[in-house]
């Protein structure tokens, strides 16, 4: 019987599993993850999970733990290729197939060590401190300006938090989209009464229970610092057994194969993967591509049927009454143009001729048809 | 016409059942529920507009 060892319990690892499992019934498929949490959805941990509108029953995907062998709090800690196996605290698993899918792990800022006040929001296990902090608190400091730092400052404000978002950059979201969402964005907030120190540089320090914030000239007390600066793919377990491109991600083909190996794959977060329709590889960190890229790691791995991932990316943030919804890769150095749409705003990103990316606020009747305007174009040439 | 969830990605906005309540509903228990999956003809434009105006990209639709 072939055995498949997939490492990593959260979306991609769960429907890869899932899939597997589908296509081949008589597969050992054995799913590894490092949290003792059944497999769950990521998004609503800074929005609807934290206003207690969407429960720990809610989030769960379903089939979790169905179909295959999940073994919770059991992070891998190292691969063994020689042998086929997967290296645990405990034991080792032996694999025909292997599929990684180990996702991200928050960048951890120098002097923002987690303990009681300072927190990194990543699994339900720190969507629960946070909730449980937010139910007590008048102050919160958000220290990243980027997606999900917006998310929970919108929530933390429907608490009733008082909240500021200190960014080092001039705009929120700098390095995800272009100056014009950057703004949409920075005005919903600051209605919301979110108060925004951008261009900042931040000290913190320890005053009794609280935390001194300092930015250049002004400074306040706070009471639970949240970091958000971004994430990076969680590969340091492999001790370089596997190879990694620039972006830090696992270089993958366009099936998902990782290069070299026809028996290895990865999805989600951890993959950089090669895009058929970019023609070059790209990573991501959005909900739906680890959830599709999944499909496509199962096909290749236990059918051999190889289909590439061609799709056009697709991510989304809510921030109370604002619905931002990206498409492709709306790089912040490409050229930013607005076109009007009845309702919302929409805004491309053009390299040369080609639309490489767009952005809709507010406006979600346009996918469909923006998605097909951007297929056509990148397809074109 | 045939409807599929993707209850992988659907994160219950509710859009859909705004827009086809006769088709979708968001129950007290936080998840869809598809309680029409062969809806009538005078329907399939509200439901292709679920689909469109879903948030999450959860729903296929075939005809």
């Amino acid at each position: 019987m072939r055995r498949l060892v997939v490492v990593g319990g959260a979306l991609a690892g769960h429907r890869s599993a899932i899939h597997a499992r589908r296509l081949d019934p008589d597969l050992d498929i054995t799913v590894l993850a490092a949290e003792d949490e059944l497999p769950y959805q990521r998004p609503p941990l800074s929005k609807g999970y934290l206003l207690g509108t969407v429960s720990a029953q809610r989030v769960r995907l379903r089939g979790a733990g169905e179909g295959y062998r999940l073994l919770t709090s059991t992070p891998a800690t190292g691969l063994d290729l020689a042998q086929s196996r997967v290296l645990t605290h405990e034991a080792a698993y032996q694999f025909d197939l292997l599929i990684v899918a180990t996702g991200a792990r928050p960048h951890q800022l120098e002097g923002f060590s987690p303990d009681e006040s300072v927190l990194y929001l990543r699994t339900v296990g720190d969507a629960n401190r946070l909730k449980e902090a937010l139910s007590r608190i008048h102050h919160l400091t958000i220290v990243g300006g980027g997606f999900i730092g917006a998310e929970v400052a919108v929530s933390a404000r429907r608490l009733g938090v008082e909240v500021t978002i200190v960014e080092q950059s001039a705009h929120l979201l700098s390095r995800a989209v272009g100056t014009g969402v950057s703004r949409l964005i920075e005005e919903n907030l600051q209605q919301l009464g979110i108060q925004l120190a951008l261009d900042s540089s931040t000290t913190i320090e320890s005053v009794d229970r609280q935390r001194l914030v300092r930015d250049g000239s002004r400074e306040w007390l706070t009471d639970l610092v949240v970091v958000g600066v971004g994430v990076h793919p969680s590969t340091e377990w492999l001790g370089g057994a596997l190879p990694l491109r620039a972006d830090r991600g696992i270089a993958v083909n366009e099936f998902g194969l990782v290069d070299g190996y026809s028996q290895i794959a990865a999805a989600g977060d951890v993959a950089s993967w090669h895009h058929p329709l970019y023609a070059r590889p790209l990573r991501f960190e959005h909900f739906e591509v680890a959830a599709n890229q999944a499909l496509h790691t199962a096909e290749a791995l236990v059918k051999n049927e190889r289909v590439a991932y061609g799709d056009l990316p697709f991510g989304w943030s809510d921030q109370g009454e604002l619905l931002v919804q990206i498409l492709g890769v709306p790089s912040p150095d490409l050229a930013e143009e607005e076109e009007s749409v009845v309702g919302g705003r929409m805004f491309l990103y053009r390299r040369d001729d080609r639309i490489e990316g767009a952005v809709l606020v507010n406006a979600p009747e346009e996918l469909m048809t923006l998605r097909d305007r951007i297929l056509s174009s990148l397809s074109s040439q | 016409m045939r409807i599929e969830v993707d209850y992988d990605k659907c994160q219950s906005n509710a859009v859909c059942e705004g827009l086809a309540p006769s088709v979708f509903e968001v129950r007290d228990d936080g998840f869809l529920y598809v309680i029409n999956e062969n809806p009538p003809e005078d329907l399939h434009a509200a439901v292709h507009a679920a689909q469109e105006q879903c948030p999450t990209q959860a729903i296929s639709v075939s005809d």
